[in-house]
């Protein structure tokens, strides 16, 4: 369950993924941002939830066509044109800029479906509960509700269907009217049963001094080691980023694709990031065939 | 310690700020832009509530009432884009205050996203709803909202808000790269659906608005729960 | 040395602020540190608030007079971290005392609230988990746990805190028989290892008056017996005797002793008694019963009779094809594809105006029946075919799944018109006297009691007259009493033409008022008799009057009628 890369601390996998983000959003460039997409998807197969990306995929196409065809139907920025559709220009830098804005959404929402499957919610919440502790109670408290409603509701449900209340028949105020009904009758429920869970809160001394943290997440030597490369790598590329490296200029006349020297820093620099997950899952991959 | 961590974390919060808002600003990334604003609004609004201390019960309150918001759109999964969480979120503003309407509908977009996905669209959705809260508890003792209609049309209004601000997360970058119609056709083609979830707010807040109320208003004078909130 | 008293309560008496009845009268008593207290008495006895006035953080607004004292210092005086600390309280209702969302946060939750360094934590953590066999669970999300293990985990995160005071708010009421068992004998393995003081509150007098020290009966905020289980015992006895004398109304007291308790009592002439051979237990109501001359005519005689009583007094009713309202046959149900199937291929019968008990252990299936049953679920495979025109009402477990009103009047008028009742106001006022529910009309439905809630709950599923009435676990939480008033008016339907079907893990309550029990085990029904023979044929599913008597009275379930049999002047 818990090995590899989702081993880490979850400081580290924060870390990670909103470099990850912020990459997306920064380089601006197809080599990049396909290098990036390349890596991230071998890394959800490894991690064998390639599923969630087939379960995605119908939307996306939706979302992904639509940028890739729309834009160069709306925009004509740009010099080179390719040809003319219904008499509008079609021009190379607007079909290269739909593409490479769909290669950027394309790795956002790939890093979201790598960090659902990576950091769970108690790893975020760990993270949440040393910067916000008071908001991050009210959400850990919110989550131990959610299944606990979620299993009162269907019971309320099933009751009050015998009474005729149901959103499943009758016209759409009805069952819009019904179906309030049910939530509310979840509603003055628990919130008279949540005063006996305040009340097991101050049993428990809540209140009484400063709290501590009860930790279950150590931080480790490799953690640290991988802490430490990952942020010089975000820097750098931040730094980068800035500085204009890295970037396809395609607005308002396209500019060479290839790399200059600062541009291929900054790559060996992303490459780097993204390979370092493959390459904590690839070993531990290999320590467990040869420990066979 | 809460004081020196509280500074570190203004610190640390602002070189990023500072960092990624002139890497936005001069390179045209209007989407991180966006994210960092986002944060740096939402910021101050959440050490606000960390800096008071609230008993357990208010606690208790909060995040029943976020979890009931995230959970109450179970019995609506049969009726596409009837979503009552903002109803919910508004009600409880109305009668808990702007901090807890903030703290309700942030935590509700966070808590029901665990169970549909994280993703990019998970803090414009905190925003949105939270927003949402604080705006319904500032305006709590207005004279208009004290009336059925006035409400009614706050319900109306943030239907179609709620909606923009969930469409600016993919129009922003669009935004500079297309001309204004496209952004103009991304808000035409969702214009159907924020109209149904206004109406639906509407509708919700009108049946429920007495009943909720009077339910609310009960827990909290029995319990005096976030008086001065 | 002294015996320490680790809790002093001198006249103390309370009432909430504006209201003049105080809820507790001028109570006294001491508590010894290591003692095992048991507290009972009806439900709104104030044996909740008096549990509260005990743990300074929970002890609510209003006017307090008397005086407490923890170890010798005043209980109000006493600082809010000890008080954290050193008074422990578990909750009644476990899934409403857990507050995070997996095992290991909600065992430190109290640690880290206390400020506990991360050792102290980890080290606590360690030796609770390994004492109550939590580590297979420390990760798991509380959802997936069972109630006995919430409540285990109520106790062992209070626990955590070390504390010297434990107090036991009706722990075991929403929990099965089997469930309960393992969580008091988890209780009473902490008062006696580690001689932790324990003042448990309790309706499942049965199994902790045994273990108790001393037994403390409250009445409308009095307290009114106090002493070991056997001196109470013996002062319920004297009160009675006096009530038979004088002809007073016969207190009910006497349902709060272990029925093996009930039958010594009632069969005795004298008031007194000898401490030593008053049984609480059915080992030493064994013991006793030996000690009777069997020979003497009137006992012998009876033994010997072949039909059991109980089959008569039950009046079951015919049983023919024609009297069927509602059958399964051959009943298949699984909730989702890949689960286990709930029931297989099941068949039952159920009879005009019959009451049935269906029994069966924790997850034998018993509330998906009962929800096939109602058509609230179909089946997978097999049918259930109604008779025609039988309407059917379906009262769930809990009754608060009913209220979505402000009064129980709106609540009961609402429920009306859903129904379709055609003269609503006569209706409703007819079912709010026969349930006694007058006086309750303008209060909230949260405000009332559990038996009360339950009572408004039948109310609703009576609107739409029902010729079958489905019970789930009607008896779940309710002290003797309320258990009593229950029985009485599930009779009072079945005259009125009601035919009713219970499912229960209550073998007493079972035993006592129905007049067919079935028993489900593995998604089938396995024995369907009436409760004489259902019973006698079981040696660890039946009565505790049962397992004492039936070396001699085999088909004798309840203490009732032992007495019948034995036609012992009661007043001597």
């Amino acid at each position: 369950m818990t090995s590899g890369f989702r081993a880490l601390h979850p400081v580290t996998l924060f870390l990670f993924y909103g470099g990850l983000l912020l990459c997306g959003m920064l380089l601006f460039h197809p080599v990049f941002l396909l290098t990036g997409i390349v890596l991230l998807v071998s890394l959800i197969v490894i991690q064998k939830h390639g599923g969630t990306i087939v379960k995605m995929l119908p939307l996306y196409l939706l979302i992904g066509i639509a940028i890739v065809v729309i834009n160069p139907l709306i925009s004509h920025r740009g010099r080179y044109i390719l040809f003319y559709f219904m008499d509008q220009p079609i021009t190379l830098e607007s079909v290269l800029y739909g593409v490479t804005m769909l290669l950027s959404l394309t790795l956002i929402l790939l890093t979201s479906l790598s960090y659902n499957y990576n950091v769970t919610t108690d790893k975020f919440m760990y993270l949440f509960a040393r910067l916000v502790p008071q908001s991050a109670l009210v959400v850990m408290m919110a989550l131990r509700f959610v299944p606990l409603l979620r299993r009162r509701l269907s019971q309320i449900t099933l009751v009050q269907r015998t009474r005729g209340i149901s959103v499943h028949e009758g016209s759409l105020t009805k069952r819009m009217r019904d179906g309030m009904t049910l939530v509310k009758v979840l509603l003055v429920w628990s919130l008279e049963e949540a005063l006996q869970s305040a009340d097991s809160m101050k049993a428990r001394g809540y209140g009484t001094t400063k709290r501590t943290a009860y930790v279950v997440h150590r931080m480790d030597r490799r953690d640290r080691w991988l802490t430490g490369c990952l942020s010089i790598l975000i820097l750098v590329i931040m730094v980068g980023s800035a500085l204009g490296w890295g970037r396809a200029v395609i607005y308002p006349r396209m500019q060479s694709m290839v790399f200059s020297m600062e541009d291929w820093i900054l790559y060996v620099c992303f490459g780097i990031y993204m390979l370092i997950p493959v390459i904590v899952e690839g070993k531990e991959w290999l320590s467990w065939k040869y420990s066979k | 310690m809460a004081r020196s961590r509280l500074w570190l974390m203004i610190a640390v919060g602002l070189s990023i700020l500072v960092l990624a808002l002139s890497n936005a600003v001069l390179s045209d990334h209007y989407m991180l832009l966006s994210f960092v604003l986002l944060m740096a609004v939402m910021l101050p609004l959440f050490v606000r509530f960390e800096r008071r201390k609230l008993e357990a019960r208010e606690l208790v309150l909060l995040a029943m009432l976020a979890a009931i918001a995230a959970v109450s759109r179970i019995p609506f999964a049969a009726l596409p884009s009837v979503k009552p969480v903002s109803a919910i979120v508004i009600l409880s503003a109305l009668v808990f205050g702007s901090e807890a309407g903030f703290i309700v509908g942030a935590m509700a977009a966070l808590v029901s996203n665990i169970y549909f996905g994280q993703g990019p669209w998970t803090p414009w959705q905190m925003f949105a709803w939270g927003m949402m809260g604080v705006s319904a508890g500032l305006l709590r003792n207005t004279w208009w909202m004290r009336k059925r209609l006035g409400l009614l049309t706050f319900g109306l209004i943030w239907g179609f808000l709620f909606g923009w601000i969930m469409n600016l997360w993919v129009v922003i970058d669009l935004a500079v790269a297309l001309e204004w119609k496209a952004v103009l056709a991304v808000y035409a083609q969702s214009f159907y659906f924020d109209l149904a979830h206004a109406l639906s707010n509407v509708f919700f807040l009108a049946i429920l608005a007495g009943g909720w109320i009077k339910v609310l208003e009960r827990f909290r004078k029995k319990y005096g729960l976030l008086d001065s909130g | 040395m002294a015996i320490m008293e680790i809790l002093q309560v001198k006249q103390l008496s309370f009432a909430y602020p504006d209201e003049q009845h105080q809820v507790l009268r001028d109570i006294t008593f001491t508590v010894n540190e290591g003692d095992f207290v048991v507290l009972c008495g009806a439900s709104g006895c104030g044996k909740t608030t008096l549990l509260r006035q005990l743990k300074p953080e929970l002890t609510p607004v209003g006017q307090n007079h008397g005086t407490i004292y923890y170890n010798g210092n005043l209980l109000n005086e006493l600082p809010a971290q000890q008080s954290a600390q050193e008074i422990g309280m578990v909750f009644q209702n476990p899934d409403n005392s857990i507050v995070m969302d997996v095992v290991w946060h909600e065992l430190s939750f109290g640690m880290e609230n206390l400020g506990y360094s991360l050792p102290v934590m980890r080290s606590r953590l360690a030796e609770i988990a390994q004492f109550f066999g939590l580590e297979p669970l420390l990760y798991k999300p509380i959802h997936e746990l069972s109630g006995g293990q919430k409540q285990l985990l109520n106790l062992a995160s209070v626990l955590l805190l070390q504390p010297k005071l434990l107090l036991l708010d009706e722990p075991t009421s929403q929990l099965d028989p089997v469930a309960a068992r393992e969580f008091i004998s988890m209780v009473y393995r902490l008062n006696r290892e580690f001689s932790t003081t324990v003042i448990i509150s309790e309706h499942r007098l049965e199994e902790v008056i045994p273990l108790a020290d001393q037994m403390i009966m409250l009445e409308k905020g009095k307290l009114k017996y106090s002493g070991s289980p056997r001196e109470v015992s013996q002062q319920i006895q004297t009160h009675r005797i006096h009530d038979l004398k004088s002809h007073d109304d016969l207190s009910d007291d006497f349902k709060y002793l272990p029925s093996v308790t009930q039958l010594f009592w009632t069969m005795q002439t004298e008031e007194a008694y000898s401490d030593l051979h008053i049984p609480l237990t059915v080992r030493e109501g064994k013991q006793w019963l030996q000690t009777l001359d069997w020979n003497d005519g009137a006992v012998h005689a009876i033994a010997n009779q072949s039909i059991p009583l109980s089959m008569q007094k039950m009046q079951s009713p015919e049983r023919s094809k024609e009297s069927i309202l509602l059958e399964c046959r051959e009943v298949t149900f699984q909730y989702e594809k890949k689960s286990a199937e709930v029931l297989k291929k099941l068949d039952l019968q159920i009879y005009k105006g019959e009451m049935l008990a269906i029994l069966g252990g924790n997850g034998a299936g018993k509330s998906t029946l009962l929800q096939l049953l109602a058509g609230l679920l179909k089946p997978r495979r097999g049918t259930v075919k109604q008779a025609d025109h039988v309407k059917i009402g379906y009262l769930a477990q809990n009754p608060l799944l009913y209220f979505s009103h402000d009064t129980v009047a709106e609540e009961l008028s609402t429920a009306a018109h859903y129904a379709g009742v055609a003269e609503p106001e006569v209706v409703i006022a007819k079912l709010i006297k026969q349930l006694q529910l007058e006086g309750l009309e303008q209060k909230h439905p949260h405000d009332i009691s559990g038996g009360q809630q339950q009572k408004t709950a039948l109310a609703i599923v009576l609107l739409l007259n029902p010729d079958i009435l489905l019970l789930d676990e009607p008896t779940k939480g309710l002290d003797p009493l309320a258990k009593i008033a229950l029985a009485r008016q599930l009779l009072e339907l079945r005259q009125a033409g009601h035919t009713i079907v219970i499912v229960t893990h209550d073998v007493e309550f079972a035993a006592s008022y129905s007049s067919r029990c079935a028993m489900l085990f593995d998604g089938m029904i396995t024995a369907t008799d009436v409760p004489s023979t259902f019973f006698s044929e079981n040696v660890f599913y039946t009565t505790a009057v049962n397992r004492v008597v039936r070396d001699w009275l085999p088909g004798i379930l309840t203490a009732e009628e032992v007495l019948k049999l034995w036609h012992v002047p009661a007043s001597g």
